[in-house]
């Protein structure tokens, strides 16, 4: 409740505020969220499996952004950003299918 | 993530080697989608006799609120950036407007303290200057110095109609620079004193050009229809240049390619009135008396100062 609660309030701090996003920051952002997605869900995910951890969830979300803006950081400077950023974007991406399916058949049954 | 990678879903089975083994990284992907940090601190609570979770606390509020945070600028960033396009070439457009007014008004400020300085020196020079100016006045309908109003003609070259049967739209049917080029030629050829075209005086400088699609006199780009229209002996004009290169031209664009040409004579109530030409500047200048001395070759002798027409650097 109160991380959903927290979910909406950083939503409309988000739309409300417009915080400038440094310039050198802005390529990272797409990957920070898709990586901020992947905590969300797994977060979710263990909620719906009864072994949500805090702590667990606080690392993993940013552990999961920072590696994921850390990879593309190298990538950008080896000259390899866009695959890089694509095999992250796929890494997480399936990860968020595979926690959504779950969710999914937590809540569903199906 | 930091767990040794055991075969998923094989609890100790470690003895054959699993077919997909080479695949390990994949199915570790596919397989085990949530964080194996969960089920870890699962385990140590069970182990420290804990039965339930802890709750989720501020910690985990702030996280959210986080999440929260970066979809939404992640999301304000992404619907702001899709119409940059469209509002760089709305922007672009805008400035066009502003500085082809701007250029207007400047051009219109130019010509009245033209006016004014002539006046000016006029008064000031007394006879000999009076009499340079009156020379010079002379010459300011041919430099298109000064706006002229009387009888001519007008004439009106429209680009074709698009033939709804053709496939591609043709561009033979479009009035190019050189069209206007022959008929403004020959006009002053029919013995025209004064030639514009869509409102744009021509002096004996200005340039007729084509950028891309576009028509331009002196640089500034016409719409069509093309109105030419020429100050002079309305009959005279009309059957000399019915009669000369530039007729003939006319009447090959009428026919064969579907330009509409209409010429009509202007005179008496519906007389026509040219503007000057914009962008005359002072070239040569003679002191009065001193047009012998000088002698200089390319100088206009005999009319002390007098307007030249500016070659504006890109005319033929």
């Amino acid at each position: 409740m109160i991380a959903a609660a927290g979910l909406l309030v950083g939503i409309v701090a988000g739309v409300l505020l417009h915080p400038e996003v440094p310039v050198f920051l802005q390529p990272y952002l797409p990957i920070a969220v898709v990586a901020a997605l992947d905590a969300v869900f797994g977060g979710v995910r263990a909620v719906l499996d009864g072994i949500f951890d805090e702590r667990v969830f606080v690392v993993s979300f940013l552990s999961n952004a920072v590696v994921a803006a850390l990879i593309v950081y190298l990538g950008d400077q080896l000259g390899v950003g866009s695959q890089l950023s694509t095999g992250v974007v796929v890494v997480l991406g399936v990860r968020i299918f595979s926690n959504a399916a779950a969710i999914r058949r937590h809540l569903f049954k199906a | 993530m930091t767990h040794p990678p055991a075969p998923p879903g094989a609890s100790g089975a470690s003895g054959p080697v699993r077919p997909d083994a080479s695949m390990s990284l994949l199915t570790e992907v596919m397989q085990r989608p949530l964080d194996p940090g969960y089920a870890a601190a699962a385990e140590r609570r069970r182990a420290a006799g804990q039965t339930r979770p802890g709750r989720p606390r501020a910690l985990t509020a702030l996280a959210a609120l986080a999440v929260g945070a970066l979809l939404a600028v992640a999301g304000v960033r992404a619907a702001a950036g899709a119409p940059e396009a469209d509002r760089g070439r709305d922007g672009l457009l805008e400035r066009v407007r502003a500085a082809t007014e701007r250029a207007d008004d400047l051009a219109a400020r130019a010509a009245r303290l033209r006016a004014s300085n002539a006046e000016l020196a006029t008064r000031l020079g007394g006879a000999p200057a009076a009499a340079a100016g009156a020379a010079a006045d002379a010459l300011a309908v041919a430099a298109g110095a000064v706006p002229v109003t009387g009888p001519g003609v007008e004439v009106v070259l429209r680009d074709a109609e698009p033939d709804p049967t053709a496939a591609a739209p043709a561009s033979s049917g479009r009035v190019v620079d050189r069209d206007l080029q022959l008929l403004v030629n020959g006009l002053w050829l029919a013995g025209a004193e004064a030639v514009a075209v869509n409102g744009l005086r021509l002096s004996s400088l200005s340039s007729i050009r084509a950028a891309g699609e576009a028509v331009l006199v002196d640089y500034r780009p016409l719409t069509p229809p093309y109105r030419v229209t020429a100050i002079g002996d309305p009959v005279r004009l009309q059957t000399r240049l019915a009669s000369s290169v530039a007729g003939r031209y006319l009447q090959v664009l009428e026919d064969n390619y579907g330009i509409g040409v209409q010429v009509r004579a202007r005179s008496g109530e519906d007389s026509l009135t040219l503007p000057a030409a914009a962008r005359l500047q002072l070239r040569v200048a003679e002191p009065p008396g001193g047009a012998g001395a000088s002698g200089a070759a390319g100088t206009v002798p005999g009319t002390g100062a007098t307007a030249g027409a500016d070659a504006g650097g890109g005319a033929p």
